[in-house]
């Protein structure tokens, strides 16, 4: 077992003015995978290096399996970290940066052997074992950190950016590669990111933060289909979801530049309840709910004009940036012979449609 | 680009060779007979040269004493001022305390003062310590003037050192302790080296310290029994010995660089981080 508990945990730097954490409250499970991921600055390395102890806790308890571990110096809170830039011991060989923390916390030689051995055949770093971390490439260098992290048995994984120092093919591999691990091993990992790829990709739950504080808390697919405000739904995604400046008449249609489409009746009828009918609101969109519209006798009230600015060709898709009046449009579509200038027929699936307050940027529905 | 690495050349080894000519000067004297040595308009200086006054300054004997006290003097406060400073070093690179900002520019500003201008001072304080005619005494001196350059030659070589390395250590287990001598000192020898090696040069070419400390001719460091040679009243000074002498007194410089300089060859750290 190894739960953790965030309870209302802040973060003040000295001579700090603000919080670069205000008052997180977390409760990760047991053998979850939990994704930080956020802008730079928004405090999620922060917070994984006040879990890992390695910075003061300003204000609030953190808890590991039941027992608050506040003042505990991080080799007592049974925890492994992989840094981003690897942090591998020089001096030593691979087999000696990974026999380190078990050296230091006095096993036997024998076991020792054993669990290097056992976490080098899985890594792959057997032929490696008596080179310098100089030798190695990128990769080979992540993979030791993370044996060095593997061969203690932690309860708790701690990654602050493990990939970020990877070029992209090898950061998918090791992406797979850390995901088959975490199954593997069973341990509770909390990972730290700034790429939304990764995040969607490996997380059981994310943790968006933003400035300090928590935005959103849920499954890859809650966050993607439900951002809880315009923030998270123009992180996560790529491209981004658009957000398109709307007005709800009191008829229950929405204008978008010179259009006006008619709205899903238990959509109305939450924006209604709501009282946002006959306000200014931001719809979001995301690029892959908008589609062409090949047939002319469609219903025009679903259905608008847009001139193509620039097409993207990504293979087997296309992203078209395009402009409905004034309005900016970012469309996936599958591919086929588009040119900037071309003007095409766009239809929103509505039921897709999410509205945001202006004023708190949050999700209306 | 390569007219630029010409020109880089030739720059180069004109200040080598500025560098180079007083030793050259040095070795080439210490081969010289009185004579030649003596001699205006000045002989072929390398046509008869002879070793003879490399023989006179061994068989003299005090030279070997000289080398030996100048060995406990340098060898005494190389271990004294490197150690302190590393320590102090470290704790100012990685741990946050009160006035510390204050501390490094404090001590940077004790080479403010002239070395000379704290004989008086020096002595006195020795004399008050009874120190004064001991090699206790001078190794304290040196020690302490050592002390301030190498906290910050050791300094900067632990700021440069990256702070995941020693976090890393403590997530392994380490105590401030083990992670300073297994982690960080290891990675940390082009700069004890570097120390080691200012530390050297500032205590075995030293001459008016032991010359005013020191009164016993047996307690001499080399510098001074070198002195001895010059200016001697019935024999007149024998200046081929003296060179021959200096030059003896030069190699143990020349081989702590030797042995030094493979620790100053960066790059030991990396790998560590991605570089």
């Amino acid at each position: 077992m190894s739960r953790i508990v965030l309870n209302h945990i802040k973060k003040r730097y000295k001579n700090g003015k603000s919080f670069a954490v205000k008052d997180m409250n977390l409760s990760i499970e047991n053998r979850e995978f939990i994704v930080f991921v956020g802008p730079s600055g928004c405090g999620k390395s922060t917070t994984l290096r006040m879990i890992a102890g390695l910075e003061e806790i300003s204000e609030g308890d953190l808890y590991i399996n039941e027992k608050r571990v506040n003042e505990a110096a991080p080799k007592d809170r049974d925890i492994a970290m992989v840094f981003q830039n690897y942090a591998l011991y020089p001096h030593m060989t691979v087999y000696g940066n990974m026999a380190f923390g078990l050296k230091i916390r006095k096993f036997k030689k024998d076991e020792i052997n054993r669990r290097v051995t056992e976490a080098a055949n899985v890594l792959g770093l057997n032929e490696f074992l008596n080179r310098k971390p100089t030798a190695l490439s990128g990769g080979q260098r992540q993979r030791v950190a993370l044996g060095r992290a593997m061969v203690r048995n932690p309860k708790v994984f701690l990654m602050d950016e493990p990939l970020s120092n990877l070029d992209a093919k090898l950061r998918i591999q090791m992406r797979s590669e850390i995901i088959k691990l975490h199954r593997r091993l069973n341990a509770t990992t909390i990972y730290v990111t700034h790429d939304q790829t990764e995040a969607m990709t490996m997380a059981d739950r994310i943790v968006i933060m933003r400035e300090g504080e928590i935005q959103q808390i849920g499954t890859p697919k809650e966050i993607y289909d439900n951002p809880a405000n315009i923030f998270v739904g123009s992180f996560i995604g790529s491209p981004a979801m658009n957000f398109i400046p709307a007005m709800l008449s009191l008829e229950g249609q929405i204008h978008i530049g010179n259009h006006t489409i008619s709205l899903p009746e238990n959509k109305q009828a939450v924006l209604k309840k709501k009282n946002y009918f006959g306000v200014e609101l931001v719809a979001g969109i995301r690029p892959e709910d908008i589609h062409l519209e090949h047939d002319d006798s469609s219903d025009s009230s679903t259905v608008l004009t847009a001139k193509i600015d620039v097409a993207e060709l990504l293979g087997s898709e296309c992203i078209l940036y395009t402009k409905i009046n004034n309005v900016d449009l970012v469309v996936k579509v599958k591919s086929g012979d588009f040119k900037s200038g071309d003007e095409i027929k766009l239809a929103f699936d509505m039921q897709k449609m999410r509205f945001f307050d202006p004023e708190t940027g949050k999700l209306i529905i | 680009m390569k007219t630029k690495l010409t020109v880089t050349y030739v720059i180069l080894s004109v200040f080598a060779l500025g560098g180079l000519l007083p030793v050259l000067w040095m070795f080439v004297m210490s081969l010289q007979t009185p004579r030649a040595l003596n001699s205006f308009p000045t002989l072929n200086w390398f046509k008869d040269f002879e070793f003879n006054n490399y023989q006179i300054a061994l068989n003299q004997g005090g030279i070997y004493q000289g080398l030996i006290n100048s060995s406990i003097i340098t060898g005494g406060t190389l271990i004294i001022s490197v150690t302190f400073a590393t320590l102090a070093a470290y704790a100012l690179a990685n741990f946050e305390f009160k006035g510390k900002a204050l501390l490094l520019i404090g001590i940077l500003m004790t080479q403010l003062i002239p070395g000379m201008a704290a004989i008086v001072p020096l002595f006195d304080i020795l004399k008050s310590l009874h120190l004064i005619n001991t090699y206790t005494g001078l190794i304290l001196i040196f020690a302490a003037r050592t002390i301030p350059l190498n906290i910050w030659i050791m300094h900067g070589f632990f700021k440069e050192l990256p702070a995941e390395l020693r976090e890393a250590a403590i997530i392994d287990g380490c105590s401030v302790y083990t992670t300073f001598t297994r982690i960080i000192l290891p990675l940390a020898l082009p700069g004890i080296g570097a120390a080691c090696m200012f530390t050297f040069m500032q205590t075995w070419i030293d001459f008016i310290m032991p010359l005013t400390t020191l009164f016993d001719q047996n307690k001499f460091p080399f510098t001074v029994m070198l002195y001895k040679y010059v200016g001697d009243p019935i024999m007149g000074t024998n200046y081929g010995v003296v060179f021959a002498s200096a030059v003896i007194g030069t190699l143990p410089t020349l081989l702590m660089f030797v042995f030094f300089q493979r620790f100053f060859v960066k790059g030991l750290t990396s790998g560590a981080v991605k570089g």
